[in-house]
Formats: structure tokens, sequence, C-alpha cells
């Protein structure tokens, strides 16, 4: 599988790195910060955009981006243009943010239980009986946000990623096997737990919105 | 052949055409409640992209200020270019002289200080085993050490590694 | 300046002064003697443990019995199965390999554990290889009784983790 050229895409950037990308990566690969930081400029909404998909909280999400982004910058050296610079930012990027999720599940001592939870969803099942509209009406942005929120929570980092990958950034899964080295089945076969799992916890959410 | 699972990931994504397609459809006919299940997909789709969206990253200036302090603060990367002369040889034989001796000293007084001569290990340990240190050998590995003190387990917890199908496994 | 000079042939004479394994003459070594300290017999055990979840869990391996229930708490899989093991013995002096499956190995050598915490036990130089690719060296203190686990890639249904300790 070769790497993609092309940065993930979410649609508000040309196709292919910019023409002064590689020469920022060489300047900061000498030692200049001033080029680093013209780099962090470019990418750091979506740095943060993409850690915080991951651990759902802001503060946490603003220290791992920066550690991602001082990785990155003690890593550049290693940094050999086979693809953009953002695609080796992101892998970078969600294994501080996989890495994070498992330290803190050892410490709190609880389960993503991806396998074990969904005994009881056979893979053709349906996931819940369809819901009655609530009489009080619509359920507020901000509770829509704690419920997603909650739910993916729920999820262990692996079934996170594909699920942020696929739905919020909409890379193909050709795109997201190559950032989270895996086969292409087993990214599919992730995505059908993840959703199945969403699904069976946002139902009521999405169905009255 | 594709499992179940990845069949139905494609359909819900519009992925299967064909024969592929219509022989999944035919499996699914024994379900009514797929097409149900596909809709629902979709929407929760559309329920993440809408309302699972990250917010603005605040005080992004000071975000790369604090990039720039922790950089400031650490070690330079490691370069890939070499690094310019500064012209002109830096250490004269005497600063060479003097720093080989003070190596030395500082090694002979480590050895005494330290290494135990001639005692083998017999002395119990009830310490954990421990990483001192790691080093990934290329930015997509991660590896990073967790102690669980309750389980006396130490890990060292690595991704990027490539995938393997349990085919290749020789279980005994 | 003649002080700056001679500043350093005088810290050499005084290093030749307080190392005296230095100063003496190399005696030859004695046959059961090795330069590492290494205690005589032990042996650094690895294993390649393929972590599942099942229904119905098999029995884990003699080798990981005393881990199996801790192991299902940190991991999440309730059965453990072996895919290959090596040991070697511990030598001081040289590198060797471990090569539990054809599909990992690792690059050993031991060194002699000079901090007091790694008493009873040696500080290794480990390299971790999957295939030809080298995934990360690391240098790590193990003892009998205190193993480490690495959590490798994922695999089929569950994962896989390479154990190494040492075995008296």
């Amino acid at each position: 599988m070769t790497s993609s050229e092309e940065m993930p895409h979410e649609g508000t950037e040309a196709a292919g790195p910019p023409a002064d990308e590689l020469a920022l990566v060489a300047r900061a690969q000498t030692g200049d910060t001033a080029a680093f930081d013209e780099l962090v400029t470019r990418y750091r909404q979506r740095a943060f955009s993409m850690i915080y998909h991951m651990v759902r909280n802001e503060q946490d999400a603003w220290d791992l981006a920066q550690d991602g982004f001082l990785k990155a910058w003690k890593n550049i050296g290693r940094f050999r243009g086979q693809s953009s610079f953002y695609t080796w930012l992101y892998r970078i990027l969600m294994n501080v943010g996989i890495d994070w999720l498992r330290k803190k599940q050892i410490a709190s001592g609880t389960e993503f239980d991806d396998q074990i939870g969904l005994h009881n969803i056979a893979p053709g099942a349906m996931t819940v009986p369809r819901s009655e509209l609530e009489p009080a009406g619509r359920i507020s942005d901000q509770e829509i946000r704690t419920r997603i929120d909650a739910a993916i929570e729920r999820l262990s980092p692996e079934h996170r990623a594909v699920i942020i990958l696929r739905e919020i950034d909409g890379l193909e899964y050709s795109e997201i096997a190559e950032q989270m080295e895996c086969s292409i089945g087993t990214v599919m076969s992730r995505l059908f737990y993840a959703r199945k799992k969403l699904q069976a916890m946002l139902k009521d959410v999405y169905e009255n919105i | 052949m594709k499992t179940f699972e990845e069949r139905t990931t494609a359909w819900i994504d519009g992925q299967l055409t064909g024969a592929e397609l219509a022989a999944f459809e035919k499996e699914l006919e024994a379900q009514p409640e797929a097409a149900l299940d596909r809709a629902g997909a979709r929407q929760l789709g559309d329920l993440l992209r809408t309302h699972g969206t990250a917010p603005p990253l605040a005080n992004a200036d000071f975000f790369n200020l604090q990039i720039q302090q922790r950089i400031a603060a650490g070690t330079p990367p490691q370069p890939r270019a070499e690094v310019g002369q500064s012209g002109g040889f830096l250490w004269s034989l005497p600063r060479l002289l003097w720093a080989g001796a003070a190596s030395l000293v500082v090694a002979g007084v480590l050895y005494v200080a330290l290494v135990p001569a001639a005692q083998p290990f017999i002395e119990p340990s009830n310490y954990f085993a421990q990483v001192v240190e790691a080093w990934p050998s290329d930015p997509s590995i991660s590896a990073t050490t967790v102690y669980n003190p309750q389980d006396n387990l130490t890990v060292l917890w690595i991704d990027g590694m490539d995938y393997m199908p349990s085919e290749q496994l020789a279980l005994q | 300046m003649n002080l700056a000079r001679l500043l350093p042939l005088l810290l050499l004479l005084l290093l030749a002064a307080v190392t005296p394994g230095v100063a003496e003459p190399a005696a030859p070594p004695q046959a059961a003697e090795k330069k590492a300290a290494v205690r005589e017999g032990d042996k650094i055990w690895s294993g390649l443990v393929y972590a599942t979840n099942e229904t119905s869990p098999k029995d884990p391996p003699a080798e990981l019995r005393d881990f199996a229930a801790r192991l299902k708490r940190v991991f999440g899989y309730n059965q453990f199965q072996l895919a290959g093991s090596a040991v070697k013995p511990i030598d001081g002096d040289g590198e060797g390999w471990l090569v539990p499956s054809k599909n990992f190995s690792l690059s050993v050598k031991a060194r002699r554990a000079v901090s007091k915490e790694a008493r009873g036990g040696y500080l290794l130089s480990l390299a971790l290889y999957q295939g030809n690719r080298q995934i990360v060296e690391t240098e790590t203190k193990l003892a009998p009784g205190s193993p480490l686990f690495i959590r490798g890639p994922a695999c089929g249904k569950g994962h896989l983790l390479i154990v190494l300790q040492v075995q008296p």
C-alpha cells in the first residue's frame, strides 16, 4: 500500500501538499523553530480537532495536540517526504491519542467492552426498537453533544479512531488502514462494530432531531 | 471472501456493486430490518458530522507559544541536514586532552563506586520489571511503558505494528 | 602554559592510582566467573502469546498461569495461547537472539546492572523486530518473578503479546 501524497481531505484544501510546505519542513529539519512554528500554525486546528474527537475533552486535547507536535519536532529529521507532512503528523497524533486512552483505561481499571458488550448484537440483528418521540420535544444541542461524548467514551481507542476517521474526517478505507497500520478488512470490521455500538446508544438522539 | 461485517459496512457506505451487491441484498431479504439499520447508520454519520465536531482551538497563538517554550526547554530535533560548519577548529589539542582526561577520571570514579568487584547477583529483588528507556524505530511507532502496581505488571505498549492474520501463527 | 599541558598527564596518573582494577595486570579469568557477574544458570525466556476473547476460553499455558488473571484485567482478553517460545542462557558478554516465532525476534544483550535497584536482576538492551522491521529498542531491567509484557500488533480477533522473563 503506497502512502497517499494528499492530506486527509476535509474539503477545504487543494489536493497535494502546498509548494512551500517541503521548504518549511526542510528548514525545520535544520533546527529552524520559526519554520516549525509556521507548520504548527497551519495544522493546529486540525490537530486539535483530531485529538478532541478521540478524547472528547478540550483541555486534554490541547495538551495532547501539543505533545503530538513536540513528538513531530523531535522526530522531524526522520520525515522523508514520502507522504505529506500532515499525513505523517496525523499518524503521530493518532498514536498519541490512542496511547493516552489506553493509559487512562489501565489507570481507571475500566475495560472497553467492544467485544464482550456485543454478545447481544448479532451481526445482522436490528439494534434497538424504534423509539417514540418524547412529548417534551427536541433535545438541545448541548445535550446532543453530551450524549455523543458519552457514547464515544464507551468505544475502544481503535473503534473511536475508525469512526472519527470515517464519519468525521471522511477518509476512505484504504486511507484509514494506512493511518492505523492495519488491513482494510480490519477497518471495515471495526467500523461495523463501532457503528452498531453507537447506534444502540444514540438511536433515540438521531431519530429525534 | 469478505466477512458479513465487512460486507455490511461496504453496503452501508454504498461501496458494494454489481453481483456482490445483488448477492448481499438477497442474503438480507431474510432480515427486513436491515434497511432500517442502514438508514440508521447513515443518520448516525450525519449526527456525528453535525454535532460531533470539535470546538475551535481557543487562544491559538498561545498554543504556538507554549510549543515554542517547550521546544526551547527540551532537546533539539534530530537534524537531517548536516549542521553548518561554524568555521575553525573548535577544540584545540590541549582542550581535547583536558576533556579526555576528565572523562577518564569520571569513568574511573564511577567504576570504583558503582561496580561491585567480583560479587555475583544473589540478593533477591522485589522491584517491578522496568523499561528504563525505549526508542521507537520510526515515527509511526509509539512505545509507552505502563506500570500496573495493583496487578504487578509492567507493559511496554506499542502501537503502529503491522497487523497479522491469525493464520500465520503456529499455536501450541 | 606548562601547567595546562601537564595537568592532563597528572590526571591520568591520578586515575591510575585510584582504579586498582585498571592498574592490575590482566589476570587469567577463572573458569566459572564471567565478567558481567551473571548468576550461573539464569536464562531469559520469551514467549509469543495470542490473546483473544472466547466464549469458552481454554486454560492458559503453564508459563502464563500465574499471570493470566492479571493479563485479563489489563488487556481485557480471556484466553491466552502460546504461539511460540524461545529461551537462551544469559550471557554477560555477548549479544544473542531470541526468536519465539518466525514473525518476531529479539536481539538481547545483557549488561551488568550497576544500579542498586537492579540487584538481583539484569539490565538488558533489547531490540524487537517484526520480520525484518525493527520496532523498538529498549533498556530494560528484569528479574525472576517480574516479567515484561510487550503489547504487540492486532492479530486475528485479538492481539499479540510478547512476554520476557528471567528464569533461574
